[in-house]
């Protein structure tokens, strides 16, 4: 019988024993399960709400950042591997967030988190997260978040807006002595009550108690009555798009339908209600303008059907994922703490879709400057209260904090930022 | 504060907390046990509505009474698949298994319709002023709905043999077994008219406000309250219940108590003093503790009487 | 004569625990029953397990020839069966006429009123405070209307459990002189009772249950004179009438 007509037979120990002797013979090193993975995607983890109190926005930030996965994975992924998005849906709650939270950083081992619409879950889960060593980028904007720790990164908005819009008002209302405020009753309410009411006596203004409603609820009569009759002669307004359509509902319906004397911090919200709900409604709109944002709006529309309705939910997110791809290639793998450090030279370079493209953090990893829009709510649409520049409102920061790094603080840096940090 | 205003807000929230609480009494006084999913009936009937008046172009009050209707059979439906099996049970197997169903419905309902707020198709404007409170032709068609179902319900429940049964059935199940009275039959009788109770309630509030998929999560809470106060189990508890509440959680935050308290501290050391509406939530549950203790066991004897 | 009602080897259980280890009785038409025993040996547990609310886990149940253990409680009451319960025995938050009315549940209406109107005749107490409150009656009031409602349907056979618990002497004279009346017109009757020389004076035949089993049976009148009876399971010291008595059947524990 001819030797070669079958070929020789190895079992399977025999030619791992076969293998190790060739690599032993050859000092070649046995393949590692990591190289063996080496197309394994990496993973970014997503918080956000999907159902709750801001769905809309929610939805359309999660469309925004899936549009800005699949370009870095077609541009050449990271470190040579595609990225993939693991979504968590927070439902508007923040035991909810911090549950995702937990999972994505300790099961699903993500490089990164992104998310948070509201400052109501990007608070908790920033501080989770900080705990935790994962970074953490949310475009919420209460100022409690830079004091969190140097795992948080906020890129779009500053607190500073709270202030723009009690001065938008003295300037568009001549006269005006009394504000009051209708806010949600979380974190990012109260903060907004409370720097308004700063500001409105700074100006030498007289300011009422707000209203912090209950979001979710469905019976404001009473307490709208309360506000609106409280004499105010203008009222600043921060209510989410789950609320808005009752709380503008009820107004109307209890004869206090005259908007004239309202403005928002999120004008963005009453978008898709009834002219009469909204007609008169003046806010600053966070807004994205330039070339880089027009780009970005034609491939949204064309991926999705239809144009985000608020410009904090979609565009800063969609940044937001270009600037942790970008820090994990120049952090050279998946370490968290180079892919934290890597964070301040990816935005300093990169030039976004939102707000005024310039997305540099400052040292406390929130955006040093932004811009805002004056906007009036016209036969049921937003248009811009007036078409020169100076229609658009640029906030920075008036101290250091008005500066991007191009490099991470130091730790020293950050121990002295945060007092509670250990590296 | 505009008294009339403030009064017609009490009873309205008043009407559609009632409403729904009484179907959660009447099932607790049959089968003693705290159904959760109660609520959620009561936002699936008011999706159910919206549905077949919305997108399938019904009249909008045959799309209720359907809703209602069919709301009712599933009442019925969900007895006998889920909660008949802990018939003989002790009360915290039926409890935990409807705390499920009510996981379960409102996240089919959440997956069904989508997160985003629906409204039934009328327009928004001012409501009608009757003696200084603005009042919309919804509510008024509400305070009419509510009040017709109640006094539909006392008239079944005193003076017909299946109303009498209940009535029986819940204060004795076993007297009313050796009596020859059908329990089941009773006992569907009570799903029935306890689901479409929340059913109408759903859809009333849907129609006066709007529709989420949390609604539930919102109405739980003040509910339960309704029928803490009135005593567990009473029908007519339930609404004395909703009473105090609605007056309650408006008044409280409408009232300027400083000429209390400054009648209390001798001196006129402030001017103004509220409750801010943040703490609405809180005076629902100061009213179940100042009354319960008060009244252990609320209003009301817990029997349908 | 064959019997109206006919227990054999019956066992219950409460969940694990056996109440009732193999019973056998027996009632015909028209007599009346009486079942004796210390508290706790099980006779409540026997009558319920008959009607159906306790699980009878072997044994045999026969009503009119028809086998009980499969129908349920209400179905049992369909066939004729009247139950009166200790103490819970009336539905309180309702009146005296909607009480009648729930025992009367599965008539049609026309017969309803009319046994309705029977019954008012029969108790004059109950007529004249028709659309009072069961809540408000006195215990012997109560009982009159719990043993009302339970004729209501003409049963053949009631079951009395305790009737004159917590009521006077005079008030419980008076409701044994109900039973009495109510025997008379050919209802059988079984009744669990502690007052065991008033309960024996109107009996025809007792049983003796201790810890789950019949220990005696025989005619009421030899039972109440013999004095193992009282010393052994009644803890109660017998009187009564010093007749002569016809021979008891003891029977062996099983």
């Amino acid at each position: 019988m001819p030797i070669l007509d079958q070929p020789p037979k190895f079992g399977r120990r025999s030619l791992l024993k076969l293998t190790g002797a060739a690599c032993l013979t050859t000092a070649m090193p046995l393949p590692t399960v990591a190289a063996a993975q080496t197309t394994e995607p990496v993973k970014i983890g997503v918080i956000i709400g999907l159902t709750g109190s801001a769905a809309v926005a929610g939805n359309d930030s999660y469309r925004a950042m899936q549009l800005g996965a699949e370009e870095v994975n077609e541009a050449g992924g990271v470190l040579g591997r595609p990225i993939k998005l693991i979504v968590e849906d927070d439902e508007g709650r923040p035991k909810s967030g911090v549950e995702a939270a937990n999972k994505l950083a300790d099961v699903d081992k993500v490089a990164a988190c992104i998310g948070a619409y509201q400052s109501s879950i990007a608070l908790p889960v920033g501080r989770l997260l900080n705990e935790k060593g994962v970074v953490w980028v949310t475009d919420a904007t209460t100022n409690d978040l830079k004091t969190v720790g140097p795992y948080l990164f906020n890129v779009a908005g500053i607190a500073e807006q709270a202030v723009a819009l009690v001065d938008f008002v003295k300037a568009d209302k001549a006269g005006a002595k009394k504000l009051t405020g209708i806010f949600q009753n979380n974190p990012i309410g109260q903060d907004r009550a409370k720097v308004s009411e700063k500001r409105a006596k700074e100006l030498g203004l007289e300011w009422i108690p707000a209203l912090l409603y209950q979001p979710g609820a469905t019976d404001f009569r009473t307490e709208l009555q309360q506000v609106v009759n409280a004499g105010a002669d203008a009222i600043l307004t921060d209510i989410y798009d789950s609320d808005a359509p009752i709380i503008q509902r009820q107004l109307v319906e209890l004869g206090m339908g005259d908007f004239s004397n309202t403005y928002s911090y999120n004008p963005g919200a009453y978008g898709t209600l009834e002219p009469n709900l909204i007609e008169g409604i003046k806010g600053l709109n966070y807004i994205t303008g330039g070339i880089r944002a027009e780009a970005f709006n034609k491939k949204f529309l064309e991926k999705f059907g239809h144009i985000y309705t608020d410009a904090w939910g979609g565009p800063p997110f969609y940044d937001a994922v270009w600037i942790v791809a970008t820090a994990i290639n120049l952090a050279n793998g998946l370490d968290r703490k180079k892919i934290r450090d890597a964070m301040w030279p990816a935005a300093y370079h990169y030039l976004g879709v939102s707000g005024n493209g310039d997305k540099g953090f400052n040292k406390w990893g929130m955006q040093a400057s932004d811009q805002y829009e004056k906007l009036a709510y016209k036969a049921g649409k937003m248009v811009p209260l007036s078409k020169g520049p100076e229609n658009i409102v640029v906030f920075r920061y008036s101290d250091d904090q008005g500066t991007p790094l191009s490099h991470a603080p130091s730790e020293e840096q950050n121990q002295q930022l945060y007092p509670g940090y250990k590296p | 504060m505009n008294f009339a205003q403030v009064l017609v807000n009490s009873l309205i929230t008043a009407s559609e907390l009632g409403i729904i609480a009484v179907g959660l009494t009447l099932t607790f006084s049959l089968l003693k046990f705290a159904n959760f999913a109660h609520v959620e009936t009561a936002v699936a009937g008011a999706y159910l509505a919206w549905t077949l008046n919305v997108r399938l172009g019904l009249n909008f009050a045959v799309s209720i009474a359907a809703a209602v209707l069919v709301m009712g059979l599933a009442g019925v439906v969900i007895d006998r698949l889920v909660f008949r099996i802990f018939r003989n049970a002790d009360d915290v197997a039926p409890m935990i298994a409807s705390l499920g169903l009510a996981i379960a419905i409102r996240y089919s309902m959440q997956a069904i319709f989508g997160p985003r707020f629906l409204r039934y198709d009328f327009g928004i404007a001012p409501g009608m002023r009757i003696v200084g409170a603005f009042v919309t032709r919804q509510q008024v068609w509400i305070l009419g709905i509510v009040l017709l179902a109640i006094v539909g319900f006392h008239i079944l429940l005193q003076y017909t043999t299946i109303g009498k049964a209940m009535r029986a059935t819940s204060t004795n199940p076993e007297l009313a077994q050796a009596s020859g009275v059908n329990t089941e039959w009773v006992i569907a009788w009570v799903w029935f008219l306890g689901t479409a109770f929340a059913a109408l309630g759903g859809a009333l509030v849907a129609w006066d406000t709007q529709l989420v998929p949390e609604l539930g999560f919102n109405l739980v809470i003040p509910v339960f309250c309704v029928v803490l106060i009135g005593g567990v189990g009473s029908v007519y508890g339930a609404l004395l219940g909703a009473l105090v509440v609605g007056l309650a959680v408006n008044f409280g935050v409408a009232v300027n108590f400083a000429p209390l308290a400054n009648l209390i501290g001798g001196a006129d050391w402030v001017s103004s003093l509220r409750i801010p509406a943040d703490y609405k939530p809180a005076i629902v549950y100061l009213a179940v503790v100042l009354i319960l203790l008060l009244r252990p066991s609320g209003f009301m004897r817990r029997e349908l009487a | 004569m064959t019997a109206l009602l006919q227990v054999r080897g019956l066992h219950c259980a409460y969940g694990a625990d056996e109440i009732i280890h193999g019973v056998d009785i027996e009632v015909s038409p028209g007599e009346i029953v009486t079942i004796l025993g210390p508290n706790g040996c099980g006779k409540t547990t026997l009558v319920k397990s008959i009607l159906g609310f306790v699980r009878a886990t072997r044994g045999e149940i026969y009503f009119r020839d028809r086998e009980l253990r499969q129908l349920r409680p209400t179905e049992r009451a369909a066939l004729g069966i009247g139950y009166v319960p200790q103490l819970l025995n009336t539905f309180k938050p309702l009146t005296i006429a909607e009480n009648l009315e729930i025992g009367g549940y599965r008539l049609r209406r026309s017969e309803r009123n009319a046994a309705m109107a029977r019954m008012l005749a029969l108790f004059p107490l109950l007529a004249e405070r028709r659309s009072q409150l069961a809540g408000t009656l006195s215990g012997g009031e109560r009982q009159v209307l719990a043993m009302a409602r339970a004729l209501i349907m003409s049963p053949c056979l009631l079951f009395l459990d305790e009737p004159s618990a917590g009521l006077s002497p005079l008030r419980a004279h008076e409701v044994f002189q109900h039973i009495r009346d109510i025997a008379a017109t050919g209802t059988a009757i079984v009744i669990v009772e502690q007052d065991v020389q008033r309960a024996l004076a109107i009996s025809n035949r007792a049983y003796v249950l201790v810890t789950g089993q019949v220990v005696m049976q025989g005619p009421a009148a030899s039972i109440a004179t013999d004095e193992r009876i009282g010393r052994a399971y009644l803890g109660a010291k017998m009187r009564g009438p010093v007749s002569k008595p016809p021979p008891l059947t003891p029977i062996a524990p099983a």
